[in-house]
């Protein structure tokens, strides 16, 4: 992912200091504070691994800020994340965590697999099968940056 | 006791047939070590109700129901039924062949299980049974208009499920043809 750099003195001349001191303090708190909702359909189940990168599961789609979706989606089990992700407040975020969620990996040939990324805005991709910590914290990573900028560049 | 007259699969099998009209039961085989009855639509629910209560057969056990999708054939669809005999230590395989159209006698009323079984077959082939107590849809979405495990269903499916920001919802679309030859291999041949 491209990092963009922003020359901040050029914007607080533009927009004040209190306003991109808001917004940066805004930033930090967010993507440090996400609470993840974690929807698991397969075998990689996503409450450890969440845990093992520092990041707290929450269990109410109306209190996450990033859905993690992990394993293959079924056509049935489609509507359903939709509506989670309907339920979510703005601003939010998706991962779609191991090869199942990014591209149906195993289930790629299946009548009954609907893709991830169709349903719902999918802003990290974290491949594996089961994605090591290695991975997770990267994908965490990507993630904090995904939401510093969507905030900072708003 | 009695049971041990019969033997060999071969002569249990003689002995299952007495019972019925000749026409009943028109073919017997020993297929992989298993005896085979083939059996005519109208006289299977009293075939299976024999088979359950007879003390020499005790068929007690419903293993399973399959069905098998032959596109060439008039009758297009076979159902294979596998009883277990715990008590006589025998296992045994009932064959009937059936359309899409004509409804099959649901055995429900003999072994209970047969319910979900017979859902299944529904959902998956197409096949219709007649006095299931419910046949809703097993496994797959209520508005599935397709059977996946026909032959002539090409294995990647024909329609895919996207959200559709319009309307607001998850529509179903039409898949692109398949390009890489790997996955042609996988949409059967069209009967």
């Amino acid at each position: 992912m491209e990092i963009k750099e922003i020359d901040w003195l050029d914007q607080m001349r533009q927009q004040g200091f209190a306003a991109i001191t808001l917004r940066v303090f805004a930033a930090w708190v967010q993507e440090n504070a996400a609470a993840a909702m974690p929807v698991s359909m397969g075998c990689c189940s996503c409450f450890g691994q969440l845990q093992q990168v520092g990041v707290a599961p929450v269990f109410n789609p109306h209190h996450a800020d990033v859905l993690v979706v992990s394993g293959a989606l079924s056509n049935k089990a489609a509507f359903v994340l939709r509506r989670i992700y309907d339920q979510m407040p703005s601003p939010k975020y998706v991962i779609a965590m191991g090869t199942c969620a990014v591209n149906k990996g195993l289930f790629a040939h299946s009548y009954a697999v609907a893709d991830v990324a169709d349903i719902v805005p999918v802003d990290v991709f974290i491949p594996g099968c089961p994605p090591g910590a290695k991975e997770m914290t990267e994908g965490i990573r990507a993630l904090r940056r995904v939401i510093r900028d969507k905030i900072r560049n708003v | 006791m009695e049971a041990a007259a019969y033997k060999t699969q071969e002569e249990f099998g003689q002995f299952i047939r007495l019972h019925f009209a000749r026409q009943d039961i028109p073919e017997q085989a020993v297929v992989s070590g298993m005896l085979t009855l083939t059996v005519l639509r109208a006289a299977l629910l009293r075939i299976l109700q024999f088979l359950r209560d007879d003390p020499v057969c005790r068929f007690t056990q419903l293993t399973d129901i399959t069905c098998v999708h032959y596109p060439d054939r008039a009758d297009c669809f076979s159902l294979v039924y596998h009883l277990l005999s715990p008590m006589m230590g025998r296992r045994l395989r009932i064959k009937l062949a059936t359309q899409e159209d004509v409804p099959v006698s649901s055995v429900t009323a003999v072994f209970a299980n047969a319910a979900w079984y017979e859902r299944e077959i529904r959902e998956m082939f197409g096949v219709s049974f007649e006095g299931h107590p419910d046949l809703r849809r097993l496994l797959t979405q209520d508005e599935t208009f397709f059977f996946p495990l026909r032959k002539t269903f090409p294995a990647a499916g024909k329609v895919r499920l996207v959200y559709d920001q319009a309307k607001g919802q998850c529509v179903y679309v039409p898949c692109a043809k398949p390009e890489k030859e790997s996955d042609v291999r996988l949409d059967r041949k069209m009967s």
